[in-house]
């Protein structure tokens, strides 16, 4: 029972970047109402900063530009290293994108302008809301609850679901979702006030068990981040601060790097980094996007292009299909592109996969070690 | 059949959540109850802390019932309406300095504020008009229906009530602009919430009763409610509401509770049982009940321990005789135990030499092993506790064998919820106490047992505002903010630097010499239940243990880490919870500290030889909690989420409001929270 509803056109389930880029699209580009919700307070520190130039790009198809964001929100990559495949430093993108240029993002300032973008152009946003999700006549209902309000109901005629790697959603909804790995990422932040002008921004090294990344944070904040299979991450009790540090000991570039940094985690996060395919083409009015819908490696920064890509893109499939509604005839067009969509997601993923494959061969040193024995047959 | 408010004196306590809060237990040593946003009870609380480490509010729930315990509510099809109104008020700025037992007139009319020359608080304002000021006076709010809510802010004052806020900036703490808000809950019973623990001030604080210029937002007042009936008749009820700091140990109770002052007042002054006493006497021939009347207090005894190192106390705990046994042959065995328990100064007696200034039995230090209710100041010394009257004649017939054991004894004539919501505040001892004080004790401010007088009613001020200087003990009724106006201002100050005092024992008439305690000295505790002093450590996982920097189960100070009353203003939320670990094994409790906000404070091991100079030294360590002055360590959360999330929120339940109603939805009353 309940005394508060909302009724909308689109209800978004996750404000990360793919939501809140999908919602900025359909406010551009047509007249839906729109209401995004997030679980989530945004104090959560957001990661996963290196993308590739042609963000800006996608940027610009949703009117917005450099100029609308913090000047320092798009930082140039430099002093960015990999020891990957041996002991020697390469620069990243030698190794892992066909791309030359690209960025690295204030993921606060980059993700919070978007925000803002999305009130001002007339969208809903509401945080720390939890919601069950069922179907009712021919519309979502979503029941919701949120800490100070009472609880309330929305009612949409389409989902999309941009809720990340969990892809709970599509599941529960009666999707499906097929993982190829049980890549996770361990982290700590540090800070590093006394950061000396010009030193190191950038490093991935990989070892026996799997492969670090540190990255420079904007507010003189460091992140150190272990990725491997959660089973090894488990093994190795990773999440426990003295492990961990002792596996950062056994690296050899990047513990001299953060030696003089002072650790902010109490205990190490985990984020789970799975690679993931989830099918929904069989659910009507949904949409899967991001990260809910593919989910990369990051070893491969394709996670925050294709988050932007395919929030474009299930933004125009639900125009046409909402606008099209009332005229039946144009039933089978709907369904066309809708399977078109999910093919696109298809090929891409397959794509991704040769790339992913590519990458963890140019690594020969651990050949017999599980985490990259498994990644040779791809 | 006489219909009451239940409980008939309640309990709301102070959180900084700004949204979440529990509902009060309805025994004395409950956990608190879950409570959903309109304050429907749940399941025992689940936690104390909301998910940023903010404590949340304990909500009093106010209930209609008839003798036979039946309830009424809007669900009864006779009922057309029940309407609730309260009316808080804090006159702590207004009352006099806190002067130990100077003013308490149950020493007589001679002992009166005037006449002892206690200085006001904030003496600088001198006209009545001016002093009236003071007061924290938001003036009664009214509600009724089901799912309603309203705040003590000004936004909510009733039209042309003479309200008083405090100023609206401060230089320390924070500045208070509401003393809390009322709802209904689905069946129109009344939730009452109080503040968020906000304190603020210009000046320094400097003692523990507080000082200058201060505000907290705690408060009291009546309670009344108005029923109904579906045949146009009506009936008018009242109560109290008390709203007091958070109880951090809920489950540890102290050795004499607000409801045994009550008990003591209603039994010596009011005819409550008068089997018990009467005529001005107590019955020597009365048959006490081991379990209703013995039982409890050894209970309490034996679990002092998870909050203070009284091991003197655990020997009363020990069962080394039946303490059931009634029999002859066991007397001996019970007047020993009795024997231990310091005999009661003579009421309103001000000579020196009196029971409560020894400390020693033979070589034992005897029982309640607690400061006295003036081991502070030289004029009416009371060094050392005893039980009340009431208490100490239960155990003297138990001793003397008039009592039987079983568990069917009859109650006595007090509804349980009024004794279990007051069951959870101090009884004593009363310097000033933690929730109310000493006036508790004076039979003038009741209207019958456990009921609190009313000065005026509903409306009585509404063209005047409140008195700041009447003294009700005088009689004549309560005004809002009467219970509580004596407490410290802020409460923080008191709770702070009250938990431990060493107390001379060797001189009856002298407490301080030089501004200190006069050597030799005791360590006698105050309120180690409601404000705890040695407690175990409760963090069993690694994560855990690195933020606390402590193994489990080691007995560390409570406040550690909290060193100052300006700190203690700003992070006594950060304290811990004091919680029995293994509650699903009566009689094994195991109480540690949870919910303790381990981030906030940093850690250092120092060496001795960092004071001694000698770094020999440097092989002994003391451990130091301190909060970082770089609150950067802290914050891991941007300020710019926060205030995007704030802003989101109001624009997004906004437009839920305007759609709801649009939707013809009913919904009056403002929102709960602000
Ligand atoms: C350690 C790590 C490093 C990475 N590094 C890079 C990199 O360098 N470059 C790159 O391009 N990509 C990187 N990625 C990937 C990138 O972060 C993601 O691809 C991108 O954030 C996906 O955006 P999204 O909006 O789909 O999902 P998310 O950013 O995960 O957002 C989902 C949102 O939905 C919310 N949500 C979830 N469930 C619910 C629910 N039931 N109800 C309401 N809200 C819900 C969540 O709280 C969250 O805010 C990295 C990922 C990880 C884990």
């Amino acid at each position: 029972m309940s005394d508060l509803n909302i009724k909308t056109d689109v209800v978004i389930i996750g404000a990360g970047p793919a939501g809140v880029c999908a919602a900025l699209s359909l406010l551009t580009y047509s007249s839906l109402h729109v209401v995004v919700l997030e679980q989530s307070d945004f104090s959560q520190v957001r990661v996963g900063e290196h993308v590739s130039d042609s963000l800006f790009a996608l940027l610009d198809y949703l009117k917005l530009q450099k100029s609308d964001f913090p000047a320092h929100c798009f930082l140039p990559c430099y002093g960015d290293t990999t020891y990957w495949g041996s002991d020697l430093p390469r620069v990243r993108h030698a190794i892992f994108s066909s791309e030359n240029a690209s960025v690295q993002l204030d993921r606060e300032s980059f993700d919070f302008t978007l925000i803002e973008q999305l009130t001002a152009r007339g969208g809903t946003l509401i945080p720390r809301t939890h919601c069950t999700v069922s179907q009712q006549d021919s519309e979502w209902l979503l029941q919701c609850t949120h800490p100070t309000q009472a609880p309330f109901e929305i009612r949409a005629r389409y989902l999309i679901d941009a809720s990340g790697r969990n892809s709970s959603l599509c599941r529960q909804l009666g999707g499906q979702s097929h993982k190829l790995d049980q890549l996770m990422g361990a982290g700590c932040f540090f800070s590093c006030k006394e950061q000396t002008e010009g030193a190191q921004e950038q490093l991935i090294e990989s070892t026996e068990y799997g492969w670090w990344y540190g990255a420079r944070l904007p507010n003189q904040q460091y992140v150190a981040t272990f990725f491997s299979d959660s089973d090894i991450i488990s093994k190795l009790r990773l999440n426990q601060r003295q492990h961990w540090q002792h596996l950062l000991q056994q690296s050899q570039h990047l513990k001299r790097l953060v030696k003089d940094y002072t650790t902010l985690s109490v205990h190490p996060w985990l984020r789970n980094a799975a690679s993931q395919y989830s099918d929904a083409s069989t659910l009507r009015n949904y949409l899967a996007i991001g990260d809910a819908a593919c989910a990369f490696d990051p070893i491969s920064s394709m996670g925050l292009g294709f988050a932007l890509t395919s929030a474009c893109h299930a933004a125009r499939l639900v125009i046409s299909e909402l606008e099209q509604q009332q005229n039946l005839m144009q039933a089978t067009a709907v369904t066309q592109a809708r399977q078109l969509y999910q093919q696109d997601l298809h090929t891409h993923f397959a794509s991704y996969q040769q790339l992913r494959r590519h990458f963890y061969q140019t690594e020969q040193r651990w050949l017999h070690a599980p985490f990259w024995q498994r990644r040779q047959a791809g | 059949m006489a219909l009451r408010i239940h409980p008939s004196v309640g309990v709301a306590r102070l959180g900084n959540s700004p949204e979440q809060f529990y509902l009060a237990p309805e025994k004395t040593g409950q956990l608190p109850f879950e409570a959903d946003p309109f304050g429907n009870q749940g399941e025992p609380v689940h936690q104390f802390k909301d998910y940023a480490g903010r404590v949340r509010r304990q909500g009093q729930a106010f209930k209609l019932l008839s003798e036979d315990g039946t309830e009424l509510t809007l669900d009864n099809p006779n009922v057309q309406s029940i309407q609730w109104t309260v009316h808080l008020a804090n006159k702590k700025a207004a009352w006099y300095q806190y002067s130990e037992l100077q003013g308490n007139l149950l020493y007589g009319p001679q002992n009166s504020y005037q006449q002892q020359k206690v200085p006001f608080r904030n003496p600088d304002q001198t006209t009545e008009q001016d002093r009236q000021k003071l007061i924290i006076d938001p003036g009664p709010r009214s509600l009724s229906g089901r799912r309603q809510s309203i705040g003590f802010d000004k936004d909510n004052a009733p039209q042309g009530y003479p309200v008083s806020y405090p100023p609206s900036t401060v230089t320390y703490g924070t500045a208070i602009t509401t003393l809390g808000d009322l709802l209904t809950d689905d069946l129109g019973r009344l939730i009452v919430l109080g503040g968020y623990g906000n304190a603020g001030g210009d000046e320094p604080l400097t003692s523990y009763g507080g000082s200058n210029t201060w505000h907290d937002d705690i408060s009291d007042g009546p309670v009344y409610c108005t029923v109904t009936y579906q045949d146009g008749s009506s009936e008018q009820l009242s109560a109290w509401v008390v709203v007091g700091s958070p109880d951090f140990a809920p489950e540890i109770v102290n050795i004499s509770t607000l409801s045994d002052t009550m008990f003591d007042v209603g039994v010596r002054f009011y005819n409550l049982v008068p089997e018990i006493y009467s005529n001005g006497q107590f019955n020597p021939d009365f048959w006490a009940n081991y379990q209703r009347d013995i039982e409890p207090l050894v209970e309490r005894l034996s679990r002092y321990q998870w909050v203070a190192n009284v091991q003197a106390m655990s020997a009363f705990n020990s069962r080394q005789f039946d303490y059931a046994d009634n029999s002859d042959a066991n007397k001996a065995n019970r007047q020993q135990y009795f024997s231990y328990f310091r005999g009661l100064n003579k009421e309103g007696d001000p000579s020196a030499d009196q029971p409560q200034q020894v400390l020693f039995k033979d070589n034992f230090p005897m029982l309640p092993l607690n400061s006295g209710s003036n081991s502070v100041s030289n004029e009416l010394i009371m060094k050392f506790l005893a039980l009340n009257e009431t208490q100490q004649f239960l155990l003297s017939q138990w001793a003397e064998g008039r009592f039987d054991s079983h568990h069917e004894a009859a109650p006595y004539p007090v509804n349980p919820l009024d004794q279990g919501s007051v069951g959870n505040c101090v009884g004593l001892p009363m310097c000033p106490g933690i929730e109310v004080t000493w006036s508790m004790q004076n039979p003038a401010v009741y209207a019958a047992p456990y009921r609190i007088a009313d000065e005026k009613g509903p409306n009585g001020y509404n063209s005047t505002g409140l008195t700041p200087s009447r003294d009700e003990c005088e009689g004549g009724g309560c005004q809002p903010g009467d219970l509580t106006k004596r407490m410290a201002c802020p409460w923080q100050a008191d709770f702070f630097q009250c938990t431990v005092q060493p107390v001379n024992f060797t001189v009856p008439e002298v407490n301080k010499a030089n501004g200190a305690p006069l050597p030799p000295t005791y360590y006698a505790y105050w309120w180690p239940p409601q404000s705890p002093w040695d407690v175990l450590t409760g963090e069993t996982t690694v994560e855990g243990q690195a933020a606390s920097h402590l193994p489990a189960g080691q007995q560390m100070n409570y406040a550690r880490g909290i060193n100052s009353f300006v700190q203690m203003v700003e992070h006594w939320s950060a304290l811990a919870f004091i919680r029995d670990n293994n509650s699903q094994a009566a009689g094994y409790p195991y109480f540690t500290e949870t919910e303790r906000n381990n981030e906030i404070f940093s850690y250092k091991e120092v060496g001795v030889g960092a004071i001694t100079g000698n770094p020999d030294d440097n092989e002994t360590t003391i451990p130091v909690f301190y909060i970082e002055a770089d609150t950067q360590q802290v914050k891991a959360k941007s300020d710019r989420a926060v205030q995007m999330v704030k802003a989101l929120e109001q624009r997004a339940f906004k437009a839920i409001e305007v759609a709801s109603g649009g939707l013809g939805t009913p919904r009056s009353g403002t929102r709960m929270r602000r």
